[in-house]
Formats: C-alpha cells, structure tokens, sequence
C-alpha cells in the first residue's frame, strides 16, 4: 500500500514537472467566418471564447460582427476585466419575440491593461446577461450594446495579464 | 479714467495686484477665491481622495475643497487656426510656477471683469481664449490629419501587397494561404514564447492576437477558396466568389485592415518578402529574444503606432491622436496610464492601490512631465486643448476627450473625440456634473482627470510632424531595417 502511494506521489510529480515544461502555446478560441450555431448559448460560448483569449480587447473582426451581433461598432477598451473562470447559463428563451437571454458569471481577479497594470477587483462576481435575437436562422447577440460591453480575458488564456 | 489706461500699464498692474492679493492674504489662489463674497455657493466640487468610492486616494495636494469660481475661463470666440507656438510660454515653467502663472491668470480674468465688459481687459481676456480655443483646434486638427496620414499609409501598403497577387492563379493563391497560415503560425508561437524588443508589451500581446487572426483567416480563405467562382477571373483571386469578397473587403475596418495586410504579406516567398519590406510604410522588423537565448527577427506590418509611448521624437499631433482613440491606446496610454500621469503631475506620486505593470513607472514619469494636470474637484476648469480623461479605476471602460470650449456655469464642456475609423472627430456635449442643473450644490462627476499638455517640446512629445514620405525615405535608406 505504502509503495502504491509512493509511485503515486512520485508520478503526480513527474506529470506536474511536465506540464511546467511544456511551452507556453495557449490554445485559443479560432476565428470563425459563419455563424453555423444552433443555440444562442453556443453564440454566447464562442463569444466567451474568443473574448477569453484577449481578441475582444485586441478587437474583434468585421466578419464576426456582422455573423454574431447586431452591433454597429465594435467594441474598444484599453483595459479589460481579468477572471480566473466564468460558467454560462442555460438560456431563457422567449420564443414568442424570437429572443433568448443567457447569463455570464465571472470569477473576476481584477481590472488589468496589457502593460500588467492591475487594479484588484472591486467585487469577486460579475454577472452578464446577453440578449439575443434570432436572425434569419442564426442567433446574434442584441446586448450589451459594443460601447458598453467591458472585455473579460481568463488569466489561464491571456498571459499578459500578469496576474 | 480706467477705460483710457493704456492696456500695457493696465495688464501690468493687475498682475502686480494679483500678486499682491495673493501675497498679503498668504493663501492660494482658490482659497483666496473661497473668501470672494460675491462667488455662489452652488457649485461646490469634491475633492479627490474624499471620495474613495470613485478615486484613488492621493497623496495631499495642499488644496482644499473649495467653491468653483465661474468665468474665470470662457469659451466665447471663434476658431483659429495659431500655430502652437503662438500659445507658448516664454519659458517652460516647472511645476510651482506654473501653478502661479495658472494663479495669475485666473485672477488676471476675475479682476479684468471689474473693468467694465467693453474694456480693453475683456480683449484680452477674449485674446487668452482665443488663444486657448486655437491651441485646442489646432491639437485635435493635427491629431486628426495624423489619423488621416496613417490611413493613407494603410491603403497604399493595401495596395502594394494586392498588385503581389493580381493574375496569380487558383492553386498558387491556395499554395499562399497555406503558407501564410504556417508563417503567421510560426510567428505568434515566437511571440508567445519570447519577448520583442523595443516594443510594449501590450504591442506584442495585440500583434500576437493580431496574428493568430491572421492564421486564422488564410485557413478560412483556404476553404472558401473552392466555393463557386463568380468574379472577373482577370482580376485579384481574393475576390474570385462573394464569401471572398465578404472575407477581404476593404470596406471593412481597420483591424481587419493589418490582418489582410500580414497575410498577404507572409503569403509571398522569402525573398520576395524582403524585397516588399522596403516598399511597405507601416512595416518593421522586430527581433524577438527567445527563452533559450536566441533571438529571430521578425517581419511586422503594424497600424502605425508601434510603441509610440515614451519616444523621444514623438510628434505632439501623433501622440495625441494616439492618446485619443482607444484602439490605440491600447497599445501605448491606457486611460489607467493618464490617471497616474494626472496623478505623478499633479503630486509626483502614482495613486495608491495599483499594481503597475513592470518599467511603466518609469515611462509614466517622464510623459507626465509634458502635462500641467488640472484638479476639476477643487475648483479648476478645462481649457480648450486639454485631454479630459474619464475612468473609473475599477472598471475598464473609459474614453479619453479633447475640450472644445467649456461653459462653467452649465458645468458642461463641448468635447470632441475620433470617429471608429479616426477619419473625423465627433463633437458633443460631456456635463462635468450629473446633479441636476438647479441643484444648489452640484458635484464633479467621478473619475475625471484633466491633463493639460504643455504648449512647447516636453516629456510625452515634441511640437515637430516629421511627415509619412520623410519617414518612408528614411526606412528606404534602412535606418529602420535590419
């Protein structure tokens, strides 16, 4: 039993010195031109995605506006909120507007820009409701609008952070 | 007998008086205006470390919370077009005298409205404003035709790199996605793993996410590239069917803009790369030192702010037009970074509570020496020209404005900032305060910073706009190449 637990502890360690050794490539959420989602939380996944990676803060694509939004603009901030992870909801749909809501909720760390400036979070929890509306067979997301909607990177994902 | 003194005596003699005023009482400017009967008690500010709520809390500034003084700035007056120059100072003055000379001309205002509305005092008033009011036309004007320039710059390397693919056929134009893909692939791990030199690294975190959008797109491009063909074969292969056309419009934005511009780019074969490198305005190589020591050098194509923050010859117009838009900012002052060169100039110190990021001290210090930071929360007002800096520290959205003119007694400033594509500024109207108008007491909205920067040579940029073509010359003549 004591020799079990010993090879245990000695491959725990060997897996951990590992991954410490591995390179540093962050897998990231891949740009998509069709909006082929059959869901609105799968639009709200990629979007989580993609903003988790720093893409929303470094500036998302024309081609994604328009097959995932309905905003005009683009969202653009020079800092963004840092979370160690964020779970989505199940969506509440509205079948009759053709409308569903689904609901973000972020482990925030902290406010940070991509110099490592970081202001430590006022609160632990952010929660964020995205509406969207059913556009010829493709969900998009209604609100937040760009202008207000702050970017959210995950710490594991955007190592400039520096958290 | 007032209205005959000849305006030269008379300027002298109300500087002589404000000195005088504020030598016999002892106190500041604002405290003696505090003790002005006539001043109304309805605008009284809040001072920034009383409220931790919506600020840092700072260092002492010496300064108390005091009534605002209306009109001693105005905002009447047409458009000049001045020349910085003519808003110069004599000499740049440091930190204390500056805050005598902004002394000296609030009272200089407040003591000339003694002298009647039709006297020479109001020209010169009216001069002051003038003056001012140009300095900010001719600010956002500059910082506008540097976008423009930029733009011009981006659409002539557009240009460049799409004559490197017109006439090119179906399977070579697949063979140079893939390529592009593997080399934009190459570099963004590079970036990943290294460290770039002689770039911020919130410009190696947006290139590298700039790249991997890059990869991304000549992989998509790939697979679209067997849709139905339905464009004009004769001409570029990239727009040979509509979802193409959709991918590679060159309606769309700006960020879209540098990535179509790296895949292009990094499409071509080695040499033909480099031959391109010379021919190209916003493109540099960068080198990035890597963990086990080597270091490669890098082709970057790039929107013409790389690393701007902290140049020694950064021209005023790019740095404010940087300063201005947030794509830009971004990469180079975030507005947390104008919060603590507010700070660094108003105090010498940075806000308490941030943990800043490594050598941004350092870069904050010396671009703050270029600002005189004005406190709206005791009593101060904007001027045209000033950069107004709205940011609540603990949330990241914040935009960055320049005044236009600014009306104290509506405590409303007319702004203007950069339309999305930076082409033209959007003018509105930004209310210093969110209490209602007839509220006696009416509160400095949270999370304002005014940075006033100065009108000569100075930490954050220099009043010289070497143009796009001469910077291209240089590049030609490889000073910034390899």
């Amino acid at each position: 039993m004591s020799v079990r637990r010993h090879l245990s502890y000695i491959f725990s360690l060997f897996l951990f010195s590992l991954a410490m050794a591995a390179p540093t490539a962050l897998e990231h959420e891949p740009l998509r031109f069709r909006n082929s989602f059959q869901t609105p939380e799968e639009v709200v996944r990629y979007y989580c995605g993609r903003d988790a990676s720093g893409f929303v803060w470094s500036g998302l694509l024309e081609v994604e506006r328009k097959a995932f939004t309905f905003w005009k603009e683009l969202p653009e901030q020079d800092s963004f909120y840092v979370a160690q992870k964020y779970e989505i909801a199940s969506a509440r749909m509205d079948t009759a507007q053709n409308e569903a809501s689904v609901e973000v909720t972020y482990e925030l760390l902290g406010v940070a820009d991509a110099h490592g400036t970081v202001v430590p979070a006022q609160e632990q929890e952010r929660r964020v409701v995205f509406r969207l509306k059913k556009d010829r067979g493709a969900w998009k997301i209604l609100s937040p609008e760009a202008a207000s909607i702050a970017p959210v990177v995950l710490a594991s994902k955007f190592q400039f952070a520096n958290l | 007998m007032k209205a005959q003194m000849p305006i030269r005596i008379r300027v002298t003699l109300t500087i002589v008086l404000s000195i005088a005023i504020q030598s016999s009482l002892g106190h500041s400017a604002q405290q003696a205006f505090a003790a002005e009967p006539s001043i109304p008690s309805a605008t009284t500010g809040e001072t920034s470390n009383k409220d931790p709520c919506d600020n840092f809390p700072l260092p002492d500034t010496g300064t108390i919370s005091v009534p605002q003084v209306p009109d001693a700035t105005g905002t009447t007056g047409s458009a000049g077009q001045n020349a910085p120059a003519e808003a110069k100072p004599a000499e740049q003055p440091k930190r204390s005298e500056k805050s005598i000379l902004s002394k000296i001309r609030n009272d200089l205002s407040r003591l000339s409205r003694g002298f009647g509305a039709s006297s020479n005092s109001v020209s010169l008033q009216n001069a002051l404003m003038l003056s001012q009011l140009a300095r900010g036309n001719e600010l956002s004007d500059s910082a506008l035709k540097k976008s423009q320039q930029l733009k011009n710059a981006e659409e002539s390397d557009r240009k460049i790199l799409d004559q490197q693919y017109n006439d090119v056929s179906k399977s070579e134009l697949e063979s140079r996605l893939k390529r592009a893909e593997s080399e934009l692939g190459r570099m963004s791990k590079l970036l990943d793993q290294g460290r770039v030199s002689d770039i911020s690294q919130a410009d190696q975190a947006q290139l590298r996410n700039t790249l991997l959008n890059a990869a991304d797109k000549a992989r998509i491009a790939q697979t679209l590239l067997n849709e139905p063909q339905n464009g004009n074969p004769k001409t570029n292969p990239l727009f040979s069917n509509d979802k193409m056309r959709e991918l590679f419009s060159k309606l769309n934005r700006e960020q879209d803009s540098v990535i179509d511009r790296l895949l292009l780019f990094n499409g071509l074969l080695e040499r033909e790369r480099d031959a391109l490198l010379q021919r190209l305005f916003l493109a540099e190589n960068v080198r990035v030192a890597l963990p086990n020591g080597q270091s490669k050098l890098i082709p970057l194509l790039h929107n013409g702010y790389l690393n701007a923050t902290g140049k020694s010859d950064l021209d005023c117009p790019t740095f404010v037009a940087a300063t201005l838009s947030p794509k830009f900012r971004k990469a180079n002052l975030t507005t947390m970074d104008l919060r603590g060169i507010w700070s660094l100039s108003r105090t010498g110190e940075l806000p308490e509570g941030v943990k800043w990021g490594k050598g941004r001290e350092e870069i904050l210090r010396k671009v703050s020496r270029g600002f005189e930071a004005i406190d709206l929360y005791i009593g101060e007002f904007p001027e045209p020209g000033d950069l107004l800096v709205h940011r609540i520290p603990w949330q990241p959205n914040g935009r960055v404005l320049i005044v236009k003119s600014y009306d104290p007694k509506r405590m409303v400033a007319q702004v203007a900032e950069p339309s999305a594509d930076g082409t033209r500024l959007i003018e509105f109207s930004f209310p210093l305060s969110l209490d209602p108008a007839d509220k006696d007491f009416r509160k400095i909205r949270p999370g304002l910073a005014n940075l006033r920067l100065l009108a000569e040579d100075n930490g954050a940029c220099r009043y010289k706009d070497p143009s796009p073509q001469k910077n291209a010359l240089n590049k030609r003549n490889g000073e910034n190449k390899r």
